[in-house]
């Protein structure tokens, strides 16, 4: 058993490496599809965005967050006014508006700054939304701390203000002790209490000149005790002298105090944050959607529309070109007069028809079970599909001509088709691809596709603003059928 | 000659690097019926696919009544019928639509169309399968059906590379037939076939290929008794004596084991086919159009 095991490996290997495009295919496109897209997808953030701008008038703040998105290469477009900037976005010009409060300040804000994003492309717009806010609220932060910091400085200014006033009150406290202490001494010292002393002498002295007795004497006394009372007088004097000075240097004293109160008054006065809020979050941010009557139903009409044009017209065109080549009758179709253009579009035509009639089931199904009209943009929403089948129907008979088995071109068209789907904003925002990867996505049929349908069935705009895209399904439509049409001419030679 | 329908003059074939016809010269008298004869990988199927102007010649030209193929090939190529060893037709189709479909490839219109895919349907008797899809026809069936589509649109010219290829003695019997039956009706036919008895018996002019050149081109009669043969047999051995034949077998014999490879593939598949068509007639209650399907296999 194992020897016939081996055996059939064996033969596997054999025919599989004998069929040396079906061998690359199945080998090397994987690989290839894994370098393309790690080229593409090496970067970890999103580049090349155009951000819409608008405001009454641009603050300091606002020219310096705007500075700052520039740098993180985010594109700064201005625009003249708010419904502007919304539309922008609409017609993929911009992938976000921001609307900026004119008074915009870093002392706090009332008003908000507003984003404005198209939630259709929901992955993104919060990733947009999210990068941007970082930047701002890096911007916003600083200016928090700043604010935070002005008011630690005013706090410790006053704190070092308040220990230093501290000192010298500690300083008038000691001096008015003095001054106490020192009256207290000086009046026990000018004895005042004897001044009745005194005057009980002076009025001895007065009985004894009535008596005259002893007059000489009494005088000396009382000349003595006039002298001892002026000597303490004089003393006194001194003494309420040196309390006036203690006093006035009270008084400096105070108003030093006084000046350096009023000076950290200034200083407090200074921070002007009027409450708790300004410091926690100065700029104040709020997101809205332009597509405020839609659903996620109609955000995803598009890219399920734009998908099933996609992978059903690649694998119908492509399976049906095979079909017809390795039909025996493929043969004879080369020897009849008719020519190849009339096979190529014949088959073309078939394709269409039968992808118009499923897009017809589609829509019903779009229209009753999701709910979504799209019947007044019919017209145009038919012209974009039938260019958008038209492109894939050539590229997937394309592919029918370039390989040769079935499970191949299967294989070849869904590759095709997932790495379209790939590069295109299904999975991942085209934002994220890097480099030269994004121009070229741009380009993709895909995008292209799903970019029109979303402007006409989320936006409700005309043909007009759909030209872009336009051009290139035709691009594509022609490229890929003349490139159907060589290759059916290489496949004759073939037979 | 004056009756030429077909002349080629000095035409080369190459594939990339490899000749397969070297300058070769052949004349096509209009109404004969002509055999080509050479080994397997000669490049005989390639002069009749160059008639048809689906191959373009690498150098050298062919003339169509003395109008270069090269030049209007649209408007002649309608007047040549091809039919190939494998078929060439819809297996997915009726016999009918078939006809039809390609009757209209050729712009014949549609009154005519009805009555000549009638008229055909006759000739190569395939009356009792005309609504039957081509790939559940037998082998002799489908040989028929091809040849009625190279026919649909009346041509001047009727190439049959190997036509009784694969065919058992009594649909090969049948196959003569017709080619001669098609023959009477004015059609000029160019051929192909291994079977050197075949030409013999069909065919007024014969051209022999060798090593990439007609070596003799006339009626059978004239070229046996040049080479004093009995018949194209033994004209054969003569003409490749055994050395030669030695080194000619050498050099096609890989050539040729791709081919027979293919056909023993194609055999077995028509026999598969063949074999579940058996069993289905005993399985199936209602006989009906499969009872057409047996009577024909039967006469096949």
């Amino acid at each position: 058993m194992i020897k016939s095991l081996l055996t059939i490996i064996q033969k596997n290997f054999k025919t599989l490496g004998r069929s040396k495009f079906s061998l690359i295919a199945i080998i090397l496109v994987p690989l290839l599809v894994i370098l393309i897209t790690g080229f593409a997808f090496n970067s970890s953030g999103l580049s090349g965005i155009n951000i819409g701008v608008y405001s009454d008038s641009y603050s300091n703040l606002t020219t310096e967050i705007l500075f700052s998105l520039e740098n993180q290469s985010f594109i700064i477009n201005k625009i003249n006014s708010e419904q502007d900037c919304l539309n922008s976005i609409k017609r993929n010009e911009n992938q976000i508006c921001i609307i900026f409060p004119g008074n915009l300040s870093k002392q706090g804000n009332s008003d908000e700054v507003r984003f404005y994003v198209d939630n259709s492309r929901i992955n993104l717009a919060y990733s947009l939304v999210h990068e941007i806010n970082s930047k701002i609220s890096t911007t916003s932060s600083s200016i928090g701390q700043s604010l935070a910091q002005e008011l630690i400085s005013s706090l410790n200014s006053t704190k070092t203000s308040l220990s230093s006033q501290n000192f010298e009150l500690e300083k008038l406290k000691s001096g008015v002790q003095l001054i106490v202490a020192n009256s207290e001494n000086n009046l026990s010292f000018v004895k005042i209490e004897n001044a009745s002393s005194y005057l009980i002498l002076t009025q001895n002295l007065t009985s004894n000149l009535t008596n005259s007795t002893s007059i000489s004497t009494n005088i000396n006394e009382t000349l003595k005790i006039l002298s001892e009372l002026n000597s303490t007088l004089l003393s006194a004097s001194n003494k309420l002298n040196y309390l006036k000075n203690q006093s006035q240097n009270i008084k400096i004293l105070l108003d030093g105090v006084s000046n350096k109160f009023n000076l950290m008054s200034a200083e407090v006065n200074k921070v002007n944050i009027v409450n708790a809020e300004n410091i926690a979050s100065p700029i104040k941010i709020k997101i809205e959607s332009i597509n405020i009557n839609s659903s996620n139903k109609s955000y995803f009409t598009p890219t399920i529309l734009s998908l099933i044009a996609l992978f059903g017209s690649i694998l119908l065109s492509s399976t049906f070109v095979l079909q017809e080549r390795k039909s025996k009758a493929y043969f004879r179709n080369f020897i009849t007069p008719t020519s190849d253009l009339t096979f190529l579009l014949g088959n073309y035509l078939t394709c269409l028809i039968i992808l118009i009639a499923q897009f017809i089931l589609v829509w019903i199904g779009i229209t009753f079970i999701l709910d979504v009209s799209v019947l007044s943009v019919l017209s145009s929403i038919s012209l974009v599909l039938f260019l958008s089948l038209s492109a894939f129907i050539f590229v997937g008979m394309f592919i029918g001509y370039l390989f040769k088995s079935e499970e191949t071109t299967i294989f070849a068209g869904v590759l095709i088709a997932t790495l379209m789907m790939f590069f295109s904003n299904v999975l991942l925002p085209i934002e994220t691809i890097s480099g030269q990867f994004k121009k070229i996505a741009l380009f993709n049929p895909l995008v292209a596709c799903d970019s029109a349908l979303k402007k006409i069935i989320l936006f409700d705009l005309g043909i007009s603003k759909i030209l872009t895209e336009i051009y290139i399904l035709i691009g594509f439509f022609v490229a890929f059928a003349i490139l159907s049409y060589l290759g059916r001419r290489i496949t004759k030679r073939m037979l | 000659m004056d009756n030429e329908l077909i002349q080629f003059k000095e035409v080369t074939k190459k594939f990339g690097k490899n000749v397969v016809l070297d300058s070769i010269n052949l004349t096509i008298p209009e109404g004969k019926i002509i055999g080509i004869i050479g080994a397997s990988g000669e490049g005989k199927s390639t002069i009749l696919k160059m008639i048809a102007s689906f191959y373009t010649p690498t150098k050298g030209e062919i003339y169509y009544k003395k109008k270069n193929l090269l030049k209007s090939r649209k408007l002649i190529c309608k007047f040549f019928g091809l039919s190939i060893e494998d078929g060439s037709f819809y297996e997915k189709l009726t016999v009918k639509e078939n006809l039809f479909h390609f009757g209209r490839l050729y712009n014949v219109k549609e009154d005519i169309l009805k009555k000549r895919s009638e008229e055909l349907i006759s000739l190569v008797g395939l009356e009792n399968a005309v609504n039957t899809l081509a790939k559940d026809l037998s082998l002799g069936m489908k040989k028929r059906l091809d040849i009625a589509c190279s026919l649909i649109h009346n041509p001047t010219l009727l190439i049959l590379d190997e036509p009784t290829s694969d065919l058992d003695i009594l649909l090969r019997n049948q196959m003569i037939h017709l080619i001669k039956k098609i023959n009477s009706h004015g059609t000029t036919i160019v051929l192909t076939t291994p079977n050197l008895s075949e030409i013999e018996e069909l065919c007024d002019r014969i051209a022999i290929l060798f090593n990439e050149k007609i070596i003799e081109e006339g009626e059978p009669s004239r070229i046996k008794s040049k080479y004093h043969a009995k018949n194209l047999n033994e004209l054969f051995n003569k003409i490749f004596s055994k050395r030669e034949r030695k080194t000619y077998q050498e050099s096609t014999i890989k050539k040729s084991r791709l081919k027979l490879l293919n056909k023993e593939e194609s055999l077995k598949k028509s026999l598969i086919s063949d074999k579940e068509k058996f069993y289905s007639l005993f399985e199936k209650k209602d006989f009906g159009e499969d009872k057409k399907n047996k009577k024909e296999v039967k006469n096949d």
